[in-house]
């Protein structure tokens, strides 16, 4: 469909769509995550996948602040206000689910392995949200 | 007062903030799924300032919820600045 400011101008075209930018980085790191194995496992291969991805979730969580801020602009453009309101409050918990994350203390295995599966559940987290959001 | 700033300052002390902030915000998921959807709707009409003003605002739950969100906002800023 061709995107023309009509179309903006009457929804077709919401901005919720830039939301969608961050899932396959976020969902490229939940699969990294999760093919890596033990995350205490101290090899060079083990330690180059966890790492790769760690990046892949700053990556997202990258496109995701964006997107919300895209939205931001979008609402005091006057284009929409779809997913104001009381839709609102899961995407809050994506930013703090992602967060929480990146701020896991220690370096211990225990430590590690929490990281690790944070972040192997990411993407499936931001879907779930995503989906509740759309049934509210 | 060395305890204290470690205490401000530690990764434990934001990590309970971002869970409790967690729970606020499915707290209001779960409000939002009954009869507070409409008061949450309508708080999107107003600025900031007028949402304890104005009727909805009178709801002791919201405002509850409220000021329970800016307390623990605050604690994350207090945070945030001690860390860095």
């Amino acid at each position: 469909m061709v995107k023309t400011s009509t179309n903006i101008a009457t929804g077709s075209f919401s901005f919720t769509h830039f939301e969608e930018s961050p899932w396959p980085s976020m969902l490229f790191s939940s699969v990294t995550s999760f093919s890596t194995g033990k995350p205490d496992e101290n090899t060079f291969q083990t330690a180059a996948w966890h790492h790769r991805g760690r990046n892949y979730l700053i990556l997202g969580a990258i496109c995701f602040l964006i997107s919300e801020y895209s939205g931001m602009i979008w609402c005091q453009q006057g284009w929409g206000t779809s997913g104001t309101g009381a839709m609102f409050f899961p995407i809050p918990l994506v930013l703090l689910y992602l967060m929480i994350a990146f701020h896991i203390p220690g370096r211990n295995e225990n430590a590690a392995r929490i990281r690790s599966l944070l972040g192997g559940l990411s993407g499936v987290f931001l879907l779930t949200m995503t989906m509740i959001r759309s049934l509210l | 007062m060395k305890k204290l700033i470690d205490f401000l300052s530690s990764l434990h002390f934001s990590l309970w903030l971002l869970i409790i902030l967690s729970v606020w915000f499915t707290w209001a998921v779960v409000l939002t799924t009954t009869c507070y959807y409409e008061i949450f709707q309508q708080m999107n009409n107003y600025l900031m300032p007028d949402w304890l003003s104005v009727s909805h605002g009178k709801s002791p739950l919201i405002r509850f919820r409220f000021f329970g969100l800016c307390a623990v906002a605050a604690a994350l800023g207090i945070n945030l600045i001690f860390c860095s």
